[in-house]
């Protein structure tokens, strides 16, 4: 499924952006990013849905050195996706459960 | 510089916390090497640094507007016409915060002191000319204005946080 596919992404980033913040004054480290909404928007565009469910998270190394506020920034930025990732999930538990305990015979 | 996919609030407030970072490494350097004699000629001279700010590339109203009214069209394409999937390459973010820039000002104060060893024929010594009330007055200036941002961007994420308690 989707959001869990997501969810592992943001679980991966948060990983990376504390690797980021680690390393922060390491001589020669470069800034870590996972890659995963601009891939799904691109299979999106190539193949519909059933593309977007192959999409997979990924690392890349950037060529850049990585910068405190702008990683605490991105942190909260993951904070922010998961707050709606759970959300929709809970949703759509819900909406499950209806479907299971909501007809009345 | 933030990828793309992060709130174009945070972009902007991360541009203004680096430039009043930038200012606030400048005026550190400036009181560090207050003293820092030279003579005249010597490549290795201080010169004080100050931040220069400006506004990032300037476009007009009319573009940004439809820009911004238009990109729900260019990130779902195929919203209007299927197969043309090559909106999404033109869009341009609107960006908002300033840019700075390092500038080295040429001037130089001297004080007479004959027995230094970098003093001229004349026993005068070089040193930077560095305000030591000027550099405070930008530490504390500058830090004050790194909270404010910080402010912002706390406030943009109360107010996403409260849009998600809908």
């Amino acid at each position: 499924m989707l959001l869990g596919r997501a969810m592992d992404a943001m679980t991966l980033r948060q990983k990376m952006t504390s690797s980021n913040i680690a390393n922060i004054d390491t001589p020669g480290y470069r800034k870590l990013d996972v890659r995963f909404e601009d891939e799904l928007q691109r299979a999106q565009a190539k193949g519909g849905v059933r593309q977007m469910n192959a999409v997979t998270p990924f690392i890349e190394e950037t060529d850049r050195k990585p910068v405190l506020e702008d990683e605490l920034l991105e942190m909260s930025d993951t904070q922010i996706r998961v707050n709606v990732l759970t959300r929709s999930l809970r949703h759509h538990f819900d909406m499950l459960r209806i479907g299971i305990t909501g007809i009345n015979r | 510089m933030l990828p793309e996919r992060i709130f174009s609030s945070f972009q902007t407030a991360s541009q203004g916390l680096s430039v009043q970072r930038e200012k606030i490494a400048a005026a550190t350097n400036n009181i560090a090497n207050a003293g820092t004699s030279a003579p005249e000629g010597s490549g290795r001279a201080y010169r004080p640094q100050s931040v220069q700010t400006g506004t990032g590339p300037r476009q007009d109203f009319q573009r940004l507007l439809l820009d911004s009214v238009s990109t729900l069209r260019q990130t779902r394409p195929e919203h209007l016409s299927p197969g043309s999937a090559s909106g999404a390459a033109g869009v341009t973010r609107s960006n908002l915060g300033p840019t700075a820039q390092i500038v080295e000002s040429g001037q130089f104060r001297h004080e007479f002191d004959p027995d230094h060893p970098d003093a001229d024929e004349n026993g005068m010594v070089r040193y930077p000319d560095v305000d030591l009330i000027r550099e405070m007055t930008q530490l504390v200036s500058a830090n004050r204005l790194y909270e404010a941002n910080l402010s912002a961007i706390e406030a943009e994420k109360q107010i996403i946080k409260r849009s998600l308690e809908l």
